[in-house]
């Protein structure tokens, strides 16, 4: 086999032209577009784990914030409840005092009535007793009885 | 010269002379004046049943038996 220097030559440079022009042209701008792929991937890593990050602060600031607002929403249930327990007790406490005020009230009402009907009844019965005995003596004694009566009070004038 | 009173005895039935006489010591007594002069008008009342009512000077003496009543039902 010949080797043809001239062949080999030209072959060297044409590599090294063609080496060149991939060089300059070719390798650098796919380097420099890996290398900003590779910084856009990294920012992106970096922005996702910031954001896992963010969202896991987010989380222990959202358990903290459910874990203050049941507190307070129980010590709200709680406060109105004693409220409430404290409004019905006082309710209850007006309640009973009205009720024992119009009972006492009901109670004299009842009592004078009774008092008033047992004055009436007994005005009535005095007066009927003495109508009846009037009419009694009138109807029963006779003149010389009359006449006993009247004599023995003349005697007994003092 | 005694003055005159005037007694209205109001009776239940007519009394007799007797107790007339006793009416009249008994009003002398209570205006204590034995001397004095006491006129008797009567009247007959039947609805006091018995025994009778004198009006000595305006004061009433009642000693009847409606009166009795009556005293009794106030007291009541």
């Amino acid at each position: 086999m010949e080797i043809n220097f001239m062949q080999v030559l030209f072959q060297a440079v044409n590599f090294g032209v063609i080496f060149f022009v991939l060089t300059k042209f070719l390798y650098k701008p796919i380097q420099k577009i890996l290398n900003d792929r590779a910084i856009k991937i990294n920012d992106g890593l970096k922005a996702a784990e910031k954001n896992l990050k963010a969202e896991s602060d987010l989380e222990v600031t959202k358990k903290k914030e459910l874990t203050k607002v049941r507190k307070e929403a129980s010590k709200i249930i709680s406060d109105a409840k004693l409220d409430a327990k404290e409004q019905v007790s006082n309710i209850l406490k007006k309640a009973r005092a009205e009720a024992k005020a119009e009972a006492k009230l009901i109670l004299e009402s009842a009592s004078s009535n009774a008092k008033a009907q047992e004055k009436k009844t007994a005005s009535a019965l005095k007066e009927l007793t003495i109508a009846t005995t009037r009419k009694l003596l009138s109807d029963t004694l006779s003149a010389k009885e009359v006449k006993t009566i009247t004599n023995n009070m003349v005697k007994n004038l003092k | 010269m005694t003055a005159t009173t005037i007694v209205q005895l109001r009776s239940a039935i007519k009394l007799d002379a007797d107790a007339i006489k006793m009416i009249i010591k008994f009003i002398k007594n209570k205006l204590n004046s034995p001397k004095s002069t006491i006129e008797v008008n009567e009247i007959v009342d039947p609805q006091l049943i018995a025994g009778f009512k004198l009006n000595i000077n305006g004061v009433e003496y009642d000693y009847s038996l409606t009166g009795s009543l009556n005293r009794l039902a106030q007291e009541l």
